[in-house]
């Protein structure tokens, strides 16, 4: 503080001074990275079908003799074609020797590392990154097939100067989001697409889900529409950020981001495609110094955060080698070969190593806010002077119109200046940081490095655009002024890295699970042997042995085989499932010999079974407990052959049934139909005669299934807390009497008047549902104590009231998802670790309780009783499908079957700090300095080096070929101001066939008034921060006619504009790209621009 | 982070073989997936699953290498399978869950996983066979690959062959977090190394099977099973036995939710956004004022201009202020008079000479009194007239049935039955407008404006002072009739926000700015490109801005003008 309390009361002689050193002496700050060209090396392999793999390059058995390269070849032996142009190249002195060489010796060790051990079965373009320890490599690899002669004539000069590729079409979002339908539309070029997207799949793998390719899933996310709202910006910005990360999504949009079949195929048979060979390209950077840990460290950084521009150069380069590779001439090759991995050591060096801006104004008012007044005084004065100096009719009003360009390009300064919506109020202080940002990266992580690579770049708008400026001038000091000035317009994100979020390896001490239930972990890991469930699903009706890999507390005969279950499973209907659970849990759990089933399996089907069963045997053992079964027979038969044991839904039921019972009115109704309404049910198949059960409600009898119902109380909880409406569709299937005296052994005593089905008809049901759910439809049965089973067989077909839905069985079991009970839990265990679990899963329910409470009410607006009657054959079937296909859970969701574990908590005192190091910010990276030569990555840079326009052309081409943003760049901008002419001119991937010449550019009369006034207040003495938030002020006002402007093209009135407010022609490029970018005004339309 | 961890082993009976897997879910965005079958659409709530889970099972890789063996009934072990139903974490905050379970519930993303479990652990080589590798493609999806080994007594080289991979579609997130993610994926790469460890030491200890395999004579197939497991039914041990934790697949879970979550997090942005404008910063000072039930209070704090009177005055009877918060929108009973729709409606009623004149009162902050019976005429008449004033600058009495000061509201809904008090008529630089309404009120017409008499009445005739230039250009908006009134809008919003730029500035340099000279306010003037017939707009409208403004630039002022 002191610091600057004397920077303030120095007069301005003084202050200059120590500005001065804060930028100018950058150079001296600039560190240079410890690097070296040496340290690159490249090897390419060649895989043949049949020949195998050899290595045909390997820069480090290339010598450079007497301005004489020599290229080396390791041992393996190239063919005799190849073989014969080496030895011509030899003879030829001005081509590159090769010694016939000494190395290889790592050759194999590449081999592998390159390619894999084993092929992949899948023939596209894969890069990977490897490290090797010893010695310290870290290497970088891409293995592609090279594409031939049609390309290589259409990239034969340059890179590529295909017409298509130079006119890219717009790139409109919605094309975008259809990509999985429409990639040549999208992509102007066959060579674009093979660079955005899937150059190939795995075609021979059956499992990879490539039938699914051919479905038109698409890509939706969310899309803001053109003319949304007035903080369209904003939300563009965070929908660029946003979109990404959806467009990436794993949870849904796959099938967006893959090619469909025929896509593929085409390409694989496409002739442009060797078959015969696939290549490896690898970059080896060795370690720069094995003493000096932290240049290593900083080089990996450096690789991992800039990995999308390391690629790029490594993409141009494998480019050159496909190219040389089918010139069909050895020594052009080699030599070709040799140039362009000389360019991409270049390339990878000013990366790495060339000066950069140490006071971007921009990101350290970002981040430092708390010297704001001194960095804005420092910009203020560096504004003044140079707007003085520069900003005249002598020198075409240079510093006016160089901003006005980069200002046209660089968009990023748009969504600061955009009048941030409703933040609260008290924060008037300086500039407002976004809010949304925090909160979208919590929700949806996204990748900052990326978003702020995307704003240096201005590649923010519609369509993207990727700009880049560079500033050339002999006198570097006014060059660095530049730069030092327009690095507060070239805006971007500050990158902050978390430097605490608590330390992993102390977590996982701390970590301790051991006062959960021991059944827990037996059960999540394999019971007993596996079998495989589908297995003795098809061998269903088969009486099979029963393992269970509980011990079952009681033991329990089954001899039934009981077929019914499956409706439960498959259909799950309203009506159906309350016989059918009724019947299952009413008839116990276990069986010995009844079904096929193994529930042993490791399959997570059967898995679910096997708690089921487990839930049931809990059941039973209460049942088995009451006094009410004292009947029993010693032969109790249990049965327990469903898919999934109902107990969950009987409890669940059971319930409601109880909280219904409340409701007088309800029982009213109940009474009013009691005795109308029986059931008979058969039991088809079974061995011994079926066990007679009567379907009896009970109020009491809630109490017997107590145990039971405590496993389900989560269950039960999370029912009530939603008050979804689910409850009423429970299937209220209660059990009184398991083995009641009313039922005889043999019979079937439950006897429903042949008319039962008249009695309640479908209108009627329906009714019934509508006004009370089910439970009060089916509590009848149960309080009818006179209800008798009997075998669906016993009754005619046209008065079965076993009704399945007609349709819609999927969407009975999505709402059935929140009555599945928590399976991982240990099904007898005690209350406490109930307990436990039923809070978490009652948070579980909460959580997502909105989209729940939505499907089950879709549900049962869906579900009013229809129903069609069901045959055996048909539960078998169904029955089979949904244990094979386990449909018992295929439309709930996923989580409602896991175990709930806490959140591990990063440490609560996350502190972020902005990175100030170049490795990790491309803020720091990409604001390059002044530097004797042209450099191909940087935003921003300044050079003496007037020998750039092929240079830039070629940069512009590969912009286009390949994004480092990993987007479609639709056009590609270089900015060009020259100190010694006073000219600023820009390049554009648009113009590059017609003529390279670069575009003059103009002055807007917007800015030349604004750095006008901006002058005189600072002149006025008026406090440099003010006159700073002045010029954010006049920034904003400029955002603000280009809405009117884009309001005005929408009429069509843009003669208006220039008759009416004074707008300059000269501002309408500004203007327009603004509101392009906002997507105010569609491209299309502002192509009329100029033109009116 | 929108990644998946598993972890893969490489069993010796099955190949590799995913084991578990740990992915966030946003449960609110389920129905925006894509689903590819037909029950998408009509219930639009869960995505089909019904493919997932039907091509499930017999998706368990069967890799070439083993097709000797059994059918695929046994192509299960322990080693091969960690947890049946999984677990799950609830990041309600952020609304994310993160679920885990051996495999994905998304086919194709269980298709990534599997490519990358089997290239991770049977093709792409690691060098040094321990460590991180990144590999993929477009297809496929992209993975960083950490192979290991964990010690297993019984096993073929008594350790057997695992990798933790991350798959993530956006492969330059994965690799920008490759430094990180190695880092921690190593981290729980050793915490399960060591617990294996001192289980293989315990075995190795209890029994030196070591000893008797190697004086056991050759190894063929026959016996190779039992040798490796000793239990033809336990082929390969699970993860549970070879750490002795048989929690270990929630301290998995809970790692990699850790890492995901923490991974996500790592980086952040300061984004910048411009700050509001100075229209919604009053608005919300409105807002904060009406809600905390007293009025200006920071005006009074501030004390920088003539709010500080208004201020206690409010707060002294805070009851009997009706329109001092300035918002129209207080309800005022419609009473079916015609309803003035925009400010040009109000130019054609008017004429553009009393346009004009109308406007200049407006801007230069002159009271303007509408005197007449249809109170919606009169309420949405005055709305219409915000359209000239920033927001900080009107103060509004929608109707009143006595007269309201000048410095209490500029605009003024008045009785006809009142009259203007007799003091005010000299003092107050005000315009009365009359709204006659026709006679005949019933008749039906077209026109709902038809017979209605606007009559214009002031002291101080601003005829010949000239008016703000802004004005011009406001008119020339509104008049300009092929404008639709879209523009209009955004012109003026447009002027609007340029003046009170203009404005910000003469505060600046009138309020915070110290002594200043004639001159430099001359000067001032000109900078920003205002005339002295400009001035009592600028002066008017520094009542608009927001005392946040204000009290920031004084502050600012203050700090540093020292």
């Amino acid at each position: 503080m002191a610091f600057i309390q004397k920077l303030l009361n120095t007069r301005k002689f003084g202050r200059q001074n120590s500005k001065r050193s804060s930028y100018s002496e950058a150079k001296a700050d600039w560190k240079k990275p410890q690097f070296e060209e040496k340290s690159i090396r490249l090897v390419l392999f060649q895989e043949s079908e049949g020949k195998g793999r050899r290595i045909i390059f390997d820069s480090k058995c290339v010598t450079e003799d007497d301005k004489t390269s020599r290229w080396g070849r390791p041992g393996t032996k190239l063919n005799a074609v190849a073989e014969g142009q080496i030895q011509k190249n030899i003879s030829n002195p001005k081509m590159h020797n090769y010694v016939p060489s000494k190395t290889g010796s790592d050759g194999k060790r590449l081999e592998e590392i390159l390619y894999g051990a084993e092929g992949v079965a899948y023939k596209g373009t894969s890069l990977k990154v490897h490290v090797v320890k010893s010695p310290a490599e870290l290497i970088l690899t891409k293995v592609f097939i090279p594409e031939k002669p049609k390309r290589y004539s259409v990239t034969d000069e340059d890179f590529s100067s295909a017409p298509d590729l130079s006119m890219p079409r717009p790139i409109s979002q919605e094309s975008r989001n259809g990509i999985a339908q429409s990639i040549p539309v999208d992509v102007p070029s066959p060579r674009y697409t093979g660079n955005w997207m899937i150059k190939s799949s795995d075609l021979i793998d059956e499992e990879s889900g490539l039938g699914s390719l051919n479905s038109s899933g698409s890509f939706q996310a969310p899309c803001p529409s053109p003319s949304s709202s007035s903080s369209g910006c904003n939300s563009l910005n965070r929908d660029r950020r946003l979109n990404r990360g959806q467009y990436f999504s794993l949870e849904s949009c796959l099938s967006g981001r893959r090619r469909s079949q025929q896509d593929l195929l085409a390409e694989l048979v496409s002739p442009n495609r060797s078959r015969k060979c696939k290549m490896a390209l690898g970059i080896i950077f060795s370690t720069i110094d094995e003493h000096n840990e932290e240049a290593n460290r900083l080089f990996e950084n450096f690789f991992f955060s800039h990995i999308a521009l390391f690629e790029s150069h490594l993409e141009q380069l494998r480019n050159n080698v496909e190219k040389a590779y089918y010139s069909g001439n050895k020594h052009v090759y080699l030599s070709k070969l040799i140039e362009s991995f000389g360019s991409f050591k270049r390339g990878i060096c000013d990366l790495y190593t060339a000066p950069r801006l140490s006071e971007p104004v921009w990101l350290n008012m970002m981040a430092f806010s708390n010297y704001r007044y001194v960095l804005c005084d420092n910009f203020l004065k560096e504004l003044v002077t140079l707007v003085t100096k520069f900003d005249n009719k002598n020198t075409n009003f240079f510093m006016s119109t160089l901003v006005t360009t980069v200002l046209t390009h660089h968009l990023a300064w748009i969504p600061t200046v955009v009048p941030a919506g409703g933040s609260p109020s008290a924060t008037y202080l300086e500039k407002h940081s976004a809010k949304w940002v925090n909160t979208l990266a919590k929700s949806h992580p996204y990748n900052p490095l990326w978003a702020q690579l995307g704003d240096l770049y201005g590649a923010i708008g519609f369509p993207l655009k990727l700009s880049r400026t560079v500033i050339v001038g002999k006198k570097a000091d006014i060059v660095r002024k530049i730069l030092y000035v327009l690095s507060y317009f070239i805006r971007c994100s500050d990158i902050l890295e978390t430097t605490e979020t608590g330390c992993l390896e102390t977590y996982l001490q701390k970590l301790n699970f051991s006062c959960e239930s021991p059944n827990d972990s037996d059960k999540m890991l394999g019971l007993g042997t596996p079998t495989p469930v589908n297995e003795s699903n098809k061998s269903f009706g088969l009486p099979s042995p029963k393992s269970y890999g509980v011990p079952s507390p009681t033991p329990v005969n089954v001899d039934e085989k009981f077929k019914y279950d499956e409706t439960s499973s498959t259909e799950r209907s309203d009506t159906i499932s309350f016989q059918s659970m009724g019947l299952d849990s009413l008839l116990g759990s276990n069986n010995t010999n009844s079904s096929g089933m193994d529930y042993n399996s490791n399959n997570s089907v059967s898995e679910i079974k096997l708690k089921d069963s487990g839930i049931c045997e809990a059941c039973q053992r209460n049942r088995l407990s009451q006094k009410d079964i004292e009947n029993k027979v010693g032969n109790s038969v249990f049965y327990v052959n469903s898919d999934t044991c109902h107990c969950a839904l009987d409890m669940m039921g059971q319930a409601c049934l109880t909280d219904s019972l409340m409701d007088s009115d309800k029982k009213e109704h109940i009474q009013r139909k009691k005795d109308n309404l029986k059931l008979t049910l058969k039991i088809p198949g079974n061995e011994s005669q079926s066990q007679i059960t009567e379907l009896n409600r009970n109020k009491t009898h809630s109490q017997e299934l107590k145990e039971c119902k405590l496993s389900m109380a989560s269950i039960v909880e999370n029912t009530r807390t939603e008050k979804v409406e689910h409850s009423k569709k429970c299937v209220d299937i209660n059990i009184r009497d398991v083995n009641n005296s009313k039922m005889s052994l043999t019979g079937y005593d439950i006897k429903i008047p042949n008319n039962a089905s008249k009695v309640l008809t479908h209108d009627e049901m329906k009714a019934v549902f509508l006004k009370k759910g089910s439970n009060s439809m089916f509590n009848e049965y149960f309080e009818d104590e006179s209800a008798e089973a009997k075998t669906i067989d016993e009754i005619d077909e046209k008065d079965r009231v076993v009704d399945l839905p007609r349709k819609c069985n999927l969407r009975r079991d999505s709402s059935k998802a929140p009555s599945l009970p928590d399976l991982t839990a240990p099904t007898q265990g005690k209350g406490d670790s109930h307990r436990d679990r039923v809070g978490s899963l009652d948070q579980t329910y909460k959580f997502r309780r909105s989209s729940l409470s939505r499907q089950v009410s879709e549900a049962n607006k869906n579900f009013p009783g229809r129903c069609r009657p069901v045959t055996p054959t048909e539960l078998y079937k169904r029955r089979h499908i949904s244990s094979t296909s386990s449909l018992d859970f295929d439309f709930c969701d996923p989580r409602s079957f896991c175990q709930e574990l806490p959140l591990p908590m990063l440490s609560p005192e996350i502190s972020c700090s902005s990175q100030k190091e170049f490795d990790k910010n491309f803020g720091r990276s990409l604001l390059g300095d002044y530097s004797d030569h042209y450099m191909s990555d940087f935003v921003l840079h300044g050079t003496s080096d007037k020998n750039y326009k092929d240079k830039i052309i070629a940069d512009l081409r590969m912009a286009l070929q390949y994004s480092v943003l990993d987007e479609p760049i639709a056009e590609a901008v270089c900015i060009v101001a020259d100190t010694d002419t006073m000219t600023v001119s820009e390049y554009s991937s648009q113009n590059l066939d017609k003529n390279s010449d670069p575009i003059p550019c103009g002055a807007s009369q917007l800015i030349t008034k604004c750095f006008e006034s901006v002058v005189s207040m600072a002149k006025l003495k008026m406090s440099p921060e003010f006159c700073v938030m002045h010029l954010e002020d006049r920034l904003q006002e400029i955002y603000f006619k280009s809405k009117m402007m884009a309001e005005c093209l929408k009429n069509r009135k843009l003669k208006e504009l220039y008759n009416m407010f004074g707008f300059h022609r000269s501002d309408v490029p500004l203007l327009v790209a603004i509101a392009e970018h906002t997507r105010q005004i569609s491209p299309i339309l502002c192509v009329d621009v100029p033109a009116s | 982070m929108n990644a998946i961890i598993s972890l893969c082993h490489f069993c010796e009976l099955h190949g590799p073989k995913v084991l578990f897997c740990t992915q966030p879910f946003h449960p609110e965005e389920k129905t925006v997936s894509a689903g590819d079958s037909e029950t998408e659409g009509a219930d639009g709530s869960i995505p089909s699953r019904r493919h997932v889970a039907s091509s499930a099972e017999p998706m368990t890789p069967q890799t070439p290498t083993h097709n000797s063996l059994p059918n695929y009934k046994n192509d299960l072990c322990e080693g091969c399978t960690s947890v049946h139903l999984g677990f799950v974490s609830h990041d309600e905050e952020a609304a994310v869950s993160y679920m885990s379970s051996q495999r994905p519930q998304h086919r194709d993303v269980f298709a990534m996983v599997r490519q990358a479990c089997i290239r991770s652990l049977s093709c792409e080589v690691c060098p040094g066979r321990e460590g991180p590798i990144f590999f993929g493609d477009e297809q496929q999806g992209h993975a960083i690959s950490y192979t290991f080994y964990i010690k297993d007594y019984q096993a073929r080289g008594f350790q057997r062959l695992y990798s933790v991979i991350v798959v993530m579609m956006d492969k330059i997130y994965l690799l920008n977090s490759w430094p990180f993610l190695v880092s921690h994926i190593e981290t729980v790469v050793e915490h399960l190394k060591s617990k294996a460890s001192v289980v293989f030491e315990n075995e190795k200890v209890k029994m030196p099977l070591r000893q008797y395999r190697l004086t056991s004579t050759s190894v063929n197939p026959k016996n190779f099973i039992q040798q490796r497991g000793g239990n033809v039914n336990k082929p390969a041990r699970s993860l549970n036995e070879l750490t002795d934790d048989k929690h270990v697949f929630k301290v998995l879970h809970t790692s990699f939710v850790w890492i995901l979550k923490a991974c996500g997090n790592r980086l952040s942005e300061t984004l910048l956004e411009g700050p509001p404008t100075e229209d919604s910063i009053i608005d919300m000072e409105k807002q904060e004022e009406t809600e905390e039930g007293f009025v200006k209070l920071f005006s009074k704090k501030l004390g920088i201009d003539d709010d500080l009177e208004l201020g206690l005055d409010v707060l002294s009877n805070p009851g009997t202020n009706p329109g001092d918060n300035g918002t129209i929108d207080e309800v005022v009973e419609d009473d079916g008079s015609p309803e003035i729709i925009d400010i040009r409606h109000i130019y054609k009623l008017l004429g553009s000479r009393r346009f004009h004149v109308l406007a200049h009162h407006v801007v230069i902050g002159n009271q303007i009194i509408l005197r007449g019976k249809g109170r919606t005429l009169i309420r949405t008449f005055q709305n219409a007239l915000t359209w000239l004033l920033p927001k900080g600058c009107y103060r509004a009495v929608p109707y009143s049935d006595e007269y309201v000061e000048s410095y209490r509201c500029n605009f003024l809904g008045l009785n006809p039955a009142v009259s203007i008090p007799s003091y005010v008529n000299t003092s107050e630089p005000f315009l009365l407008v009359d709204i006659y309404e026709p006679e005949d009120v019933h008749l039906e017409s077209p026109d709902p404006f038809k017979g209605y008499i606007f009559k214009l009445s002031t002291f101080f005739d601003l005829d010949k002072v000239v008016a703000p230039s802004v004005l011009q250009k406001m008119e020339h908006a509104i008049v300009n009739d092929s404008l639709s009134i879209e523009v209009v809008d955004q012109c003026l919003i447009c002027l609007k926000e340029e003046w009170m730029n203009k404005v910000k500035v003469m505060f600046k340099f009138t309020k915070a700015g110290g002594g200043r000279s004639e001159e430099d306010a001359k000067n001032l003037l000109k900078i920003v490109g205002a005339t002295d017939d400009d001035k009592p707009l600028l002066s008017y409208w520094m009542r608009g801005l927001s005392d946040q403004y204000k009290k920031h630039i004084l502050s600012a002022s203050r700090q540093h003008v020292l």
